[in-house]
């Protein structure tokens, strides 16, 4: 029969001779699991590190991001699904090996390369190799994810990531099952390995009207990253926009998500900025002791960066989390 | 209607040869392993050994 269980994610698919995964991108052949996505991207941009997004991390440089088709869920609301839920065989692919992704982020002058815009678990052997030899070559590496992974291989992902933007899509299971044909537990789990492994790590709330915006869900949420990695991991809350399966509900109220800033800021979190807005006060990092304005930003662009390499703010030495050079 | 119930027969009866035929199939998807091999390499891609997974039988 040949039948083999993929051990990447906790779909933990098993599959037939043949037959590829939930993911779309790995497949059952003679028995042995297979990945049909190594060094196949089909999307790769120089983006502003702000974009990932990342606030804390190296502000102002240019982040090599690279993806491949597939994902592990199927968020309704998903912005990137012409590539995130198709097949490889359906999507434009580039031959770019880990050597050769190394050398066009350099050749850019980038200081990170991000493995982004689907889901990088589901292209997990190139994104390790790829890191390793960025580690070599003096670049960070910068991993933008939903976190749907099983704990040994994060693990050892852990190893090669620097900074790690997750997407903690809800703090309910139903939420997770429903829209995104998921489980909440792994993520969580899995935020706590990462931090707990060194990795910088921030985190994204999408609030996606009626179905995750509530005040009780909101507080919910902000009071588990407060308890279990702590008020200083910054939190993006992102406006949603009608995509995909959800074009039926309309983008989300600036009001909720300044109100959603509020609850997260009465829970202590340290540093909470507002995403996929256009400018906004919600977007400055402030020191959380002397509340100086530290980092500026206009959209994605750095007006002002008062905080040091050592990663201090000017004012009060306070020192702020995140990767400064 | 015909039409439906036509398919929905023929489906029965194929299923239940097949599961007759190849008991150890019972439950398991059809592939045709060739036409997904044939698509596989028209899309240029290379399939290679991944990491973490085990053989189940």
């Amino acid at each position: 029969m040949n039948k083999i269980e993929c051990l990447l994610c906790p779909k933990r698919c098993q599959l037939v001779e043949g037959e590829r995964g939930d993911c779309k991108v790995r497949i059952n052949l003679e028995g042995k699991l297979k990945t049909l996505v190594y060094g196949k991207v089909c999307a790769f941009h120089v983006d502003p590190i702000e974009k990932k997004p990342l606030s804390h991390v190296l502000p102002g440089s240019g982040s090599f991001s690279v993806a491949t088709a597939g994902c592990n869920l199927h968020c309704k609301f998903c912005q990137n699904w012409e590539i995130s839920q198709r097949e490889p065989e359906e999507t434009n692919n580039h031959d770019m090996d880990p050597r050769e992704t190394v050398r066009l982020a350099q050749h850019y002058g980038c200081k990170t390369i991000a493995y982004t815009y689907s889901e990088p678990i589901v292209f997990y052997e190139y994104m390790l190799e790829t890191a390793r030899l960025a580690r070599q070559s003096d670049l960070r590496n910068v991993w933008v994810t939903a976190a749907f992974i099983e704990q040994k291989p994060l693990e050892e992902l852990c190893q090669w990531i620097d900074a790690a933007n997750i997407d903690l899509k809800s703090i309910r299971d139903e939420y997770y099952s429903q829209v995104c044909f998921g489980r909440l537990r792994p993520v969580l789990d899995a935020i706590v390995t990462a931090v707990k492994k060194g990795v910088f790590v921030e985190l994204t709330n999408l609030l996606v009207p009626t179905l995750n915006d509530s005040e009780e869900e909101i507080s919910e949420l902000t009071r588990w990253i407060a308890e279990n990695v702590g008020v200083e991991v910054p939190l993006h809350f992102s406006r949603f926009h009608p995509m995909y399966q959800l074009t039926n509900l309309p983008p989300t109220p600036v009001g909720t998500l300044v109100r959603a800033r509020e609850i997260a800021m009465a829970q202590g979190l340290e540093y909470v900025y507002i995403g996929n807005i256009p400018d906004t006060e919600a977007s400055h990092t402030h020191c959380p002791r002397c509340k100086s304005l530290l980092i500026e930003r206009q959209g994605y662009r750095i007006v002002r960066n008062r905080v040091g390499e050592d990663g201090k703010c000017d004012s009060c030495g306070h020192k702020i989390p995140g990767i400064w050079k | 209607m015909l039409a439906v119930t036509i398919l929905m027969v023929a489906a029965v009866f194929f299923t239940n040869s097949r599961n007759a035929l190849h008991p150890e199939l019972r439950g398991a998807p059809r592939v045709d392993v060739k036409r997904v091999l044939e698509r596989i390499d028209r899309a240029g891609l290379e399939p290679q050994e991944a990491k973490y997974y085990r053989v189940i039988e």
